[in-house]
Order: C-alpha cells, then structure tokens, then sequence
C-alpha cells in the first residue's frame, strides 16, 4: 500500500514540477510580484492602510494620564506632543475592561492597554516592592498594529523607567556628592525631588517616543514589506497549485486514469492519500523554494531585514500547516465541482476573493464590527500573520500556537467534508 | 476447448439512478471460457462499457453477479481484478509522462516491484513495438502509438483476460490492422481477450464467439456459423436506385425467395434466400417500374445482418 502511495504521490508531484506553466504559476509568479511589491514598499515602510484600535485603562496616576494623552487625543498641550501617534492610532479611554479584552479577541480592538497607578513610586519614600508592570493584551492575529502599540507603549515606559531610575539615584547621588565635597547639596536635592514627583509628566515626555525601538530583548527590530508580501504572495499561489492538485483528481476521472487505477487492486482510500500526498508535498516544495528564493532576492537587494525570520521550527510548521489547510481547501473545490473545468471556476474565484480578504493583497485592518471575523476564515489570513509575526515581531512557537492550531483545524474539517464529498463522487 | 467459463455472469442489470433511470444493461447471462476470443458486438449505447465496467468492478451493479477466475467481483475484488487487465476506449495515459514511465507507474498499481517490474516494462515495450520511442512523452506520440501504449498497460502484469473496450475508435487503418494482430498474437499465447466493437468486420475476424447486444441486452450470441445461420444463410443485396418510391420497394419485397426490402441511405436493400438467384427477378421489377439500377453488390451472410434481421436495424444507427 505504501508503494502505491508513494508511487501516486511522486507522479503527481513530477508532473506538476515538469509543467512550464504550472512552474510559472507556481514559482516565478510570486516571486517576481514579491520582489516588485517589496520594491515599491521598500523597507521601513508600514502596510497598515487604517488608524489602529487601541483601548487605554487608566487605574489613575500621572503615568496613565500620559498613556491616554498619547492615545487619546485631547484639549490639552501633551496632545500637540503625540500629533504623530494620534494620526497612526484611533484610541478610545475604556471604562469596561472585560468588554474591551473581549473587543480585543472579537478583532474589534487592536490592544489593550491597562495602566496601574505608579505615583506612590515617584514620592520621597517609594514602596519596597516591584512596581506592577503595565498590561498591553493585544491580538497575536493582528501583528502590525499590535507591534505598532507594543512599541510606542515600550517607549514611553522607558521614559518613566528614567524617571523612577532619576529618582531613586540622584538624590542619593547628590547627597554623597556633598559629603564627599562638604557642599550642601540639601537644596539641590529637594528640588530634584520636587520636579520628579510634581512634574513627571515633563521629564517623561524629554524622551523621544519612536516607531521602531529597541525590543524587550535588546534586539533591534526592522520592518520590511517583503516580511509581509512574501509570505502573502508564497501563500496565494501555493492555494492556486493546491486547487490544481484537487482538480487533477477530476481530471484522472475525465481522462480515466482513475479509472484504470480502480481496476488494478489498488483500494479507493490508498489512490485518495496519494492524491493528497502528492498535492501537499508540492505545496510544501513550492512554499520551501519560494521562501528560499526570497530569502536570496533580498539578500542580493540589499535588504537588511530577514524576510522571513529565524525561527526556523516556526517556519517549517507554518509551512506544513499552510500546505495542509491549503490542500484540504484545494480538495473541497474539487470536490464542490462537477467537472475539473466548473472546479477551474469556482478555484478562481473563491481563491482571489479568500486572498483578498486574508490580506494577501493588502493588509486587511479596521473592518466593519459586523465583518472583522471574515478574514480570520481563511487560511491567507492565519498564514501570513503567522510568517509575518516570525519575521517582524520575532515571534516564538507560543506566540504563533493560534495561527497553527487554526490552520490545523482548517484542513481537518475541510479535507473531512471534501473526503466525504470524494468517497460519493469516486462511485464512477 | 472451453470447458471452464473464467468470467461468468448472471442476470447483471445496471439502472442508473433508479427507480426511474435508465436501464443501461438488462439482466445479461453469459459465460468467457479460458482461451477464446469473445466479442461484445453492439451499436454505440447499447451497454457494451457499462457490462465491461461492471465486470472489471468500475460500476456497481444494480443486480446480478460477476465471477472472474472463481473470484466474486462484489465480494472480493482483490483477487478478481488481478485476474483482469483492462484497455478502456479512452487513452487512459498520463500524457506528459514517457510511454516507459506510464508503465512503470501502472505497473506499480498492478503491485508488480524492482527487477519484476522492469522486466515487465521491458517486455510490454517490446510487444508493442516502442522500445525506440519509450522516453519519449506519450503526447508527442501519434494515435496509433498511443493505443499501443494503452493497450500495453493492460498486459503489464499478466492477466488471465484482457478486456478491451473498443480500442481501435479513431485510428487510421494500419494502427487498426497492428492492433487486431496483437490482439490474435495476445490469444495465440493463452490470453483470453473480451472485446468490444461496433465493427461489425473486427467482431468477425477476431472472434471465436459472438454475443450482439443491443439497449443492454444479450439478443444473440454463439459462434458466427451459429448467429449467420439465424438469418437463414441469406443474402444482403444493396440495390442502388435512387428516389425508389415505397410501392417499388414493397414488390421487391414479394420476390421469390426475399425475406424483406427496406430503402435505407437511398439503398434499396433486399435480404434473400439465394441472392443471386433472386436478383434477375429483382432487376425485372426495377426497370418494370422505369427506375435506373446504378449499382448492385451481393453480400454473403454476415454479422450486419443478423444485427439487421434481429433488430431492423443496420449496427452503425
């Protein structure tokens, strides 16, 4: 039985890399498109076409203030200050925490962030323990605009951080400075002291808030379009070979290949597992070459930033989940159909309209609340959030485990319904 | 000779999407014994691929019971399909893989593996005649290779019958007379070989015995001696008068020693005891009537004209 799947599934895949015109498809398409759309782009540039959704809980203090001058824009003078962050984001001050976690997972809205009163820490006296760390609850989904707030909030706590460190040293400092030098530095310090505690804001606000800032482990992080349209192309035309690989099924019926394996004493379910063997193996070969090929064209453009990341793990399980989900997809579409040319149709359209809506054209943010789930249906959606958040966000298995666990869940039921559809279909 | 039937049949009926579908094969009965030629002789549509389908275990029948090599179809497919090498009408063929790679492809589905395998393929080429042309794409093949090829696939992994399902459709006259020798050679050397047609002319040569089918039922079936003898041993004369009003036809018809006239394609064609005996009188009526003969031709009993005499029709309708 392995024989013979192995021996459908390498016909299958050695035809469709013999093809000039599927290898166009195929590899120089998306690539040539990633290039050309990564050039246009460059790097340093944002794909995000929409103000970014951002809710701030402010538990009181002049910490939380600043956080909603910075987001929420105001009478006051701080919000000349955060013109530029106002113009990015589209901030709103939460009253009803739960709703707004759950406006986060209903993709509604982009982060979440909760600030804890910290001014007993700038008094004369601050407190012995830690001081609770500022919450940002954010949709790993939506890896552009949460990067976007996780930076400019990251920023403004090292301004505080200043402020807290200023505090805690200096007076120290200038203490020991006057014992070492018999000057009397009580004045010095009291006013230190005073400008900390009654204008934090001010001596926070010295420091310059940027967009692309020093991550929490020191590493430098560089955004380039190709992160996210290699990854969106790679997958939108990997989907067009996996729908060719189901309709082939329609075809070997046509051209009564299927046929004549039926008539050998090859079981039903042995021909379907080569089938899907094959088709998926060549997604994953084709998603392999296109990431390689990437990879050495930024490489050869001069661009800094890896295209893809350095997860490597992160990569190859994001390539086999996307493959999955892809082939299942290409499968139903075949199964769907009535003839391999009505499957051609429908592959078409369904792929375009998919990829449009996964963002694989441009990034899809701010839909209407009543139409925010719809790109999370498909698979252009998970998958390139996912390669998008290896390369940009620097991403760790934990922080793609939705992306893989939905792209999983995505190809089970679909090659289950396309299965399902097959086995009634293959009763020639 | 044929002591044992290798597939037998019994009442098999096919009805598409029953209860109100069509019956497409209507309770057939019939025994292939070890080492003949049997020919399946029907017009296009009268459920010669729909019977060979349900044979080779493609189609479900909707009644009836297939027995290949002593093995049910129904109950153990396995066994029976391994007894079976098919030749579907269509070029079942990957076409931009080369004729040595399509047979080693198929020969891996007939679970043929390593030195086997390719002594097989060696084997097959041979036969058919393509061992020059074998890494060649099928695509790049003509018509007649292509059949070659088709038919080799079903030869692969020795099979006790061949069934081939009107393989010489669409070819030109010499890859027809290759393929009809191969099939006479494939015979020769113990295979048994079930073939479909409408060519009234391949059934003839071909065959040891003949079933003729017809909207999915066996209506004659023996040898050709047999089958000729149901027309009582008469003659077709093919008459050529054009514009032969029907009273002219009905006066042939009462000539001595005629069985029947019927005017078809603007032939006037008369089935008769003893043809040429017949035919001084026939011309009589003819010029009696003022028509001008443009053409006489006498045919000896043939299988056309058993499909005419049992069906009134002639096989090509």
């Amino acid at each position: 039985m392995l024989a013979k799947i192995y021996a459908i599934a390498w016909k299958d895949i050695y035809t469709a890399f013999k093809d000039r015109n599927a290898i166009l498809l195929m590899l120089a398409m998306p690539l040539i498109l990633s290039v050309i759309i990564g050039l246009v782009f460059g790097s340093g540039g944002d794909v995000s076409i929409n103000p970014i959704r951002v809710g701030v809980e402010n538990e009181g203090g002049a910490l939380g203030a600043m956080m909603q001058s910075a987001f929420v824009p105001g009478d006051g003078a701080a919000n000349a200050d955060f013109q530029t962050i106002h113009d990015l984001t589209d901030g709103e001050v939460v009253t009803d925490p739960d709703a707004a976690r759950q406006q986060v997972e209903d993709g509604d809205l982009t982060a979440l962030i909760t600030v804890p009163n910290l001014d007993a820490y700038l008094s004369a006296t601050p407190p012995d323990a830690a001081p609770p760390p500022i919450t940002v609850y954010y949709d790993s989904g939506s890896s552009i605009g949460s990067s976007v707030v996780r930076s400019i909030v990251q920023s403004i706590a090292d301004g505080w951080n200043t402020v807290f460190l200023a505090q805690q040293v200096g007076t120290d400092a200038l203490a020991s400075l006057g014992e070492q030098s018999g000057i009397d530095t009580q004045n010095a310090q009291q006013a230190l002291a005073d400008t900390l505690q009654n204008n934090p804001m001010a001596v926070a606000q010295s420091t310059t808030i940027t967009l692309n800032e020093t991550d929490l482990q020191g590493e430098t992080r560089d955004y380039d379009a190709l992160q996210y349209f290699a990854p969106s192309m790679a997958i939108l035309f990997m989907t067009f070979t996996m729908a060719a690989g189901g309709r082939s099924i329609l075809n070997e019926q046509k051209d009564w290949t299927l046929q004549r394996i039926m008539t050998t004493a090859t079981p039903r379910g042995t021909f379907m597992i080569g089938k899907l063997a094959g088709t998926y193996l060549t997604g994953v070969i084709q998603m392999v070459i296109l990431i390689v090929a990437t990879t050495v064209v930024a490489k050869m453009m001069g661009r800094e930033a890896s295209v893809w990341g350095t997860h490597y793990v992160g990569i190859a399980l994001l390539v086999l989940a996307v493959s999955f989900a892809a082939t299942s997809l290409g499968l139903l579409i075949a199964a769907a159909a009535k003839t391999a040319e009505q499957a051609d149709a429908y592959s078409t359209a369904a792929l375009f309209v998919l990829g449009m809506l996964g963002g694989s054209f441009v990034p899809i943010e701010g839909l209407p609340d009543a139409l925010s789930w719809l790109p999370k249906i498909t698979l252009n959606y998970w998958g390139i959030r996912g390669f998008f958040a290896l390369a940009y966000d620097k991403a760790q298995l934990s922080d793609i485990s939705t992306h893989l666990l939905a792209l999983a869940g995505m190809g089970i039921v679909l090659f289950a319904i396309s299965l399902w559809r097959f086995n009634k279909r293959l009763d020639i | 000779m044929h002591a044992t039937p290798i597939i037998q049949i019994r009442g098999l009926k096919k009805q598409f999407n029953p209860p109100e579908g069509p019956v497409a094969v209507n309770g057939i009965d019939l025994d292939i014994y070890e080492g003949e030629i049997f020919s399946l002789l029907g017009p296009n549509g009268a459920g010669k691929t729909t019977t060979i389908s349900m044979i080779s275990g493609l189609l479900t029948p909707t009644a009836g019971e297939v027995h290949i090599a002593g093995h049910s179809i129904r109950e153990d497919p396995i066994a029976a399909k391994r007894a079976i090498g098919i030749v579907p009408q269509e070029l079942a063929l990957y076409p931009t893989l080369s004729a040595r790679q399509n047979l080693t492809f198929f020969g891996k589905m007939y679970g043929l593996a390593g030195k086997e395998l390719k002594q097989r393929v060696a084997e097959v080429l041979d036969f058919t005649e393509l061992n020059d042309r074998a890494d060649d794409p099928v695509q790049e093949y003509s018509g007649g290779m292509k059949r070659r090829v088709n038919i080799g696939v079903g030869l692969l992994h020795r099979p006790q019958v061949i069934m081939l399902d009107e393989p010489t459709v669409a070819i030109d006259p010499q890859s027809r007379r290759n393929i009809l020798d191969a099939v006479i050679e494939l015979n020769r050397r113990g295979t048994t070989v079930l073939y479909t047609t409408h060519y009234m002319e391949e059934a003839q040569e071909l065959s040891h015995r003949v079933a003729i089918i017809d909207h999915g039922e066996i209506i004659a079936l023996g040898t050709q001696e047999e089958l000729t003898r149901l027309v009582g041993e008469e003659d077709t004369l093919i008459l050529g008068v054009p514009d032969a009003p029907q009273a002219v036809i009905d006066r042939l018809a009462q000539v001595d020693g005629v069985h029947s006239a019927t005017l078809e394609d603007g032939e006037i064609r008369v089935l008769a005891k003893n043809g040429r005996s017949a035919l001084v009188e026939l011309i009589g009526v003819i010029n009696a009537a003022g028509l001008a003969l443009q053409s006489v031709e006498v045919r000896e009993p043939t299988l056309e004209a058993v499909f005419l005499h049992l069906t009134g029709r002639a096989l090509r309708d």
